[in-house]
């Protein structure tokens, strides 16, 4: 009998390498959005935006989080949403204030933890880490893949989000690094 | 295996022995030592041959100024050539070998070359090897290299760890010797970021080269004591082994960080700095002199840097040449040690005795040296000319200071010359206000000097960067004399007297190269070599400078320097690429069916950073082109599926999407209905084609983009610069989403009943209800999102399938099980070509960046009614010429013939010359359908020409075919299919 259904093949949440200064997991529990301001519509997408995640629209270059969702600022009123929310709610939320892209499973998050953090980090990215606190995001290539770095906790946590048709290039690289470490 | 005993140093491990191999003999040394101080212990003098005459040679010096060391480190799997052995750090097991000599270094044959110095002097290759011309590839330039170069490469592959790193301060001390240390602490006591470099293996600098004398006890404690608090600094990063290689705009410096004991061998770093300090010191001089390279003639202060930081006192009979105080120091040193020391040369005539121990000859100098293999004596020539011998077994030799500043000149600053010391100091005028030069590189050579001017610096620095330095202690330190009289080279004599001992350049050659009028010193260096050797010129350029001056009779300065340039020391091309090479030079992409292709036998193919399957080879299949013809019939006559998932997608949305869209675009976009799809033609601003795609209208103000694979982040990034500097006033968003949608095509006349049974059946596909070019959101396999397009890149009736990217294996397999009855046939990017070029529809060979929407008869699509990017300049004359090219198509006569792409097209008649080219092949392949190979060519005039006869020339393979020029759409010309 023909299966009537697809099933979708989601990188399950695991961790990939664990030493005595560095954990590689793969974090990829939550679905992704981009949700982008339409124009002359600040002041009312601050407000809807507050009240549906529970918090603020992040500022330049920073991140918010609570338990449910995290919001990335991309780029002048783009933001990067993981979240537990689905499509739906976040389109009859928006409607008419936003455009709303669905990305899950066209990126990849990986959280790199561990005291090693800041050591392994100067081999990938280019910013002075030293500067590169909690609340932080940036837009930067890592092994000529581009990506988004944030910080969840300066030297000890920090995210990587890339595009899945990088994802395995992005492992491999960071097991690399990690097992010379 | 033997050895000398040490005396008492503080930085080798006499506990710690060491086991190493030099020339295929076994040798002894301690933690600590490098291999030309293990060797010097063990009584090796002859290290290596010179490069050009192939003398016998030695160390002279203890670090990466060294000509003459060079040796080939032999690893486990390969070798690494020109390796200097004063910089080598000894460890277990370590073996080297000398360069340059044939059979054995002893007895070397290429040393018949000294005997013809006469004939091969300076420039010599510009005088011979001139005729026969037939000669020189064949004789005269093989013969050159085999007998030019220094070490061997062993073709193995490197398995050398490197890496690259980042990093950022606020300050950057390069060096860690009195200067450097001070800076450094100074620095970090402030709260500033620090990273203090060190290319030695131990921090220090000179304070490792000195013993601590009555005057020198205060400063060396103080030092001594302030390194151990600057590495428990938390703010202060202390990095040896790492060697500063240049300095590069915006205060961005490159550094090699050699690792030990890691599994990464080496850190090729970026250091991004506030401010820098060069605290780099400076380099002895030689002095040219008869004979002044033999084994045992080293530089004066690094036999004292031997005898103090390595214990090495095996020497029998020292003299030492100068024209400086520094020379007595070494002399005490040697005496304190139990050496004999069988005087001091000095050129000055009433030079300040320090020791009554050492024997002066005042007022006079070497003139010439005796031995072969190694120093045996020396004559020496008072001002009366009196000539008398004296034997010794090493000759220390001084001729001053040159403050190592070459690291300064980088960013094209031009050093200064100080007649105080007779010696170029960095540019005051210092452009770049990121690099201050302290101590002894910038010419205070005395300790007091090094501390104050370095203490001076840093609370300048910090006072610009804002850090506040509350209270800090420098002991006082009784100042020195430093006395120099400038002395460059001694006149007496006609004998070879080396100024370049590595790239064995000499006074002669200089004095050649002036007489042919090579007097500029930047020919100067390029025709006689000078300094354009691995040590860069580190104990010969100024040397080599004053001779010049000295014949042209002007003073230094006026001669000037050559450019110095990073590297400053020679880095190897691993240490650039880092771990970018092999798998890692590129990160790869890997399509969402990847997986299910490769568990189906696809071979794979590289487009762009991206792996996609080419072909589906079954088992009984001889050859690709039996796989590929069989993927190409069953689409033509069934149905088959491909993975695009790499054409570029790009969702458009917002209010002003169409009208943003319509000025993108150069064909009209404006009445765009919701649900349907256009072809679309984007040119670049000079009017030529940029990329092609199609573009779905979703909704009344969401579209889909789509863009060829390779142009994917080019369209993005000029629909995003068309966004916000052009119309920034536009409310349209622009979201990749390349990623996050998989699309696979399913083409071929059974494509309608496959995509039947997979949609959900509230959506009808018929062919009146979803035309060609139509296209809508819709669900799957009972509410999986998707979008449907009815667009053919083959020429048939077919579909493109876009699910969220994590359905794609499960929908591909899912097709399979449906598409039995069909016979589904996944097919690769070969057979995607094959028949994207049976249908004459352009692609990356067409557009290829130089060709107009005319050249690809599409000239009707530009719309003129409207303003679009390249609109006006599409319009102009050249793009419009009479007898432009056009695309068409190409058939062999022969059938069985194969035009290669590449190949270009002449009349029958014509020679084949570049004056009679009328265009080229862009695409070619065999085409099953056809039975014949086909191409897709640019002919001058080529929709005039349908039916003529053409030449078709591959010069590089030396063959001709003969096809008939046709349209370009070889199936289905009238598009019944596309429409069924």
């Amino acid at each position: 009998m023909i299966k009537n259904f697809l099933k979708p093949n989601l990188y399950r949440s695991e961790v990939l390498m664990v030493n005595d200064k560095l954990k590689l997991t793969l974090d990829n529990s939550r679905n992704i959005f981009s949700l982008n301001e339409n124009k002359d519509e600040t002041n009312k997408f601050n407000r809807i935006f507050k009240k549906f995640f529970g918090f603020s629209v992040p500022e330049i270059a920073k991140f918010k989080l609570n338990d449910n969702s995290i919001a990335l600022w991309s780029r002048t009123k783009s933001y990067i949403i993981l979240t537990d929310s689905n499509l739906d709610d976040l389109t009859s939320t928006f409607d008419g204030l936003a455009s709303i892209t669905d990305q899950t499973g066209g990126w990849l998050s990986f959280k790199i933890s561990g005291k090693g953090s800041i050591h392994l980090f100067e081999k990938l990215i280019t910013i002075n880490l030293e500067n590169f606190n909690e609340g932080n995001v940036i837009r930067t290539s890592i092994g000529k893949i581009n990506c988004f770095v944030f910080c969840k906790k300066k030297g000890e946590t920090y995210y990587i989000i890339c595009p899945v048709s990088f994802s395995n290039a992005m492992r491999s690289r960071l097991i690399q690094l990690i097992e010379l470490s | 295996m033997t050895s000398f005993d040490r005396i008492n140093s503080s930085s080798i491990d006499t506990q710690k022995e060491i086991n190493f191999i030099f020339n295929g003999q076994k040798y002894r040394g301690f933690q600590g030592d490098t291999l030309a101080s293990a060797l010097i212990a063990n009584g090796v003098k002859l290290i290596a041959r010179s490069f050009k005459y192939h003398r016998p040679r030695g160390i002279i010096s203890c670090g990466s100024q060294e000509p003459n060391g060079l040796v080939e480190l032999i690893h486990k799997d390969f070798r690494e050539p020109n390796t200097k052995a004063t910089t080598i750090e000894l460890y277990e097991g370590l073996e080297a070998k000398s360069q340059n000599s044939w059979p054995s270094l002893k007895y070397d044959f290429m040393s018949l070359n000294d005997k013809f110095s006469k004939f091969i002097g300076a420039g010599f290759y510009y005088k011979t090897f001139m005729w026969p011309a037939s000669f020189w590839e064949k004789i005269y330039e093989p013969l050159i290299r085999k007998a030019a170069g220094l070490g061997k490469l062993s073709y193995n592959k490197n398995e050398r760890v490197s890496e690259k790193g980042f990093l950022h301060c606020d300050l950057l001390v390069i060096g860690s010797g009195p200067s450097g240390l001070v800076s450094a602490y100074l620095a970090g006591l402030s709260g500033a970021k620090v990273i203090l470099v060190e290319e030695d293996f131990i921090f220090g600098g000179n304070l490792n080269n000195e013993t601590s004398d009555d005057s020198k006890t205060v400063a060396h404690k103080y030092l001594r004591s302030i390194l151990k608090d600057i590495m428990k600094m938390p703010n202060v990063r202390c990095m040896r082994r790492t060697c500063v290689i240049g300095m590069f705009d915006h205060g961005i410096f490159g550094a090699l960080e050699k690792l030990n004991q890691s599994k990464i061998d080496q850190i090729f770093w970026k250091i991004k700095s506030k401010k820098a300090l060069l605290c780099t010191g400076a380099l002895e001089r030689f002095i040219p002199f008869q004979n002044n390279d033999r084994p045992g003639i080293m530089l004066s202060a690094s036999i004292r840097t031997y005898l103090n930081r390595w214990g090495i006192n095996n020497f029998q009979d020292v003299l030492l040449f100068t024209n400086n105080n520094d020379a007595y120091l070494t002399a005490s040193n040697l005496i304190s040690s139990g050496v004999n020391v069988v005087g001091v040369v000095d050129t000055r005539d009433n030079p300040k005795i320090f020791d009554s121990r050492i024997k002066v000859f005042q007022g006079s100098q070497v003139i010439n040296t005796r031995g072969k293999l190694e120093l045996k004596g020396v004559d020496i020539q008072n001002k009366e000319g009196k000539i008398s011998f004296l034997k010794c077994d090493i000759l220390g030799v001084t001729g001053g200071w040159n403050p190592n500043i070459q690291i300064s000149c980088h960013t094209g600053v031009k050093p200064v010359w100080d007649k105080k010391i007779s010696a170029f100091i960095p540019g005051k005028n210092n452009v770049s206000t990121h690099l201050k030069a302290v101590g002894s590189a910038n010419g205070k050579f005395t300790l007091s000097e090094c501390i104050s001017s370095a203490e001076k610096a840093v609370l300048e620095i910090l006072n610009d960067l804002n850090f506040k330095l509350e209270k800090y202690e420098i002991p006082s330190i009784s100042p020195e004399n430093i006395d120099i009289d400038p002395f460059w080279y001694v006149q007496f004599g006609s004998e070879r007297k080396w100024v370049d001992l590595q790239n064995d350049v000499t006074v002669k050659d200089i004095e050649i190269a002036y007489k042919e009028n090579f007097r500029s010193v930047e020919h100067l260096k390029r025709y006689t070599t000078l300094g354009m050797g691995t040590d860069q010129g580190k104990t010969s350029n100024v040397t080599g400078l004053a001779i010049l001056a000295s014949l042209s009779k002007k003073s230094i300065p006026e001669v000037g320097t050559t450019v110095f340039r990073p590297p400053y020391v020679p880095v190897s091309l691993d240490t650039l690429v880092g771990h970018a090479h092999g798998k890692n030079f590129k990160p790869t992409r890997l399509t969402p069916s990847h997986n299910w292709a490769q568990e189906n036998g696809a071979s794979f193919t590289e487009s762009g950073l991206w792996l996609r399957a080419e072909w589906y080879a079954k088992k009984n299949e001889r050859n690709w082109r039996t796989t590929v013809d069989r993927e190409v019939n069953a689409v033509r006559n069934s149905v088959g599926f491909c993975d695009v998932s790499t054409l570029g997608k790009i969702d458009i949305q917002g209010k002003d999407a169409l009208s943003f869209i319509n000025k993108i675009y150069c064909n009209g976009f404006a009445k765009l209905p919701v649900g349907k799809v256009r072809y679309g033609l984007m040119l670049r601003e000079d009017g030529l084609v940029m990329d092609d795609g199609t573009t779905a209208r979703m909704s009344e103000n969401h579209f889909i983009m789509t863009t060829t694979t390779v142009n994917a982040e080019s369209v993005y990034r000029h629909l995003e610069f068309c966004h916000q500097c052009l119309w920034p006033e536009l409310d349209v968003q622009l979201i990749s989403t390349t990623d996050a949608w998989a699309q696979i095509a399913i083409a071929g006349p059974n494509s309608r009943k496959i995509i039947s049974k997979i949609i959900d059946p509230e959506y009808d596909v018929s062919n009146e209800k979803f035309p060609f070019m139509a296209c809508a959101d819709i669900t799957i396999c009972k509410g999986v999102r998707a979008r449907l397009f009815r667009i053919s890149f083959s020429g048939e009736l077919a579909y493109e399938l876009s699910v969220p990217t994590q359905y794609a294996y499960s929908l591909i397999s899912y097709l399979m099980e449906i598409g039995v009855e069909e016979n589904i046939t996944p097919y690769g990017t070969e057979a995607l070509g094959v028949m994207r070029i049976e249908k004459g529809h352009a692609a990356g060979p067409e557009l290829n960046g130089t060709t107009s929407a005319l050249n690809l008869n599409m000239d009707k699509m530009v719309s003129l009614k409207k303003d679009s990017i390249g609109m006006v300049l599409s319009k102009r004359e050249g793009l419009h010429k009479i007898d432009a090219i056009k695309l068409v198509g190409l058939k062999p006569v022969k059938t069985d013939n194969q035009i290669v792409s590449g190949s270009h097209i002449f009349n029958l008649q014509d020679k084949i010359k570049p004056e009679n080219d009328l265009g080229y092949v862009t695409s070619s392949c065999y085409s099953p359908t056809m039975k014949s190979y086909i191409a897709l060519a640019f002919l001058k005039n080529g929709s005039e020409r349908y039916g003529d006869k053409v030449k078709i020339s591959n010069p590089l393979l030396k063959k001709e075919t003969y096809a008939e020029v046709c349209n370009p759409v070889f199936v289905d010309p009238t598009g019944d299919k596309l429409r069924d």
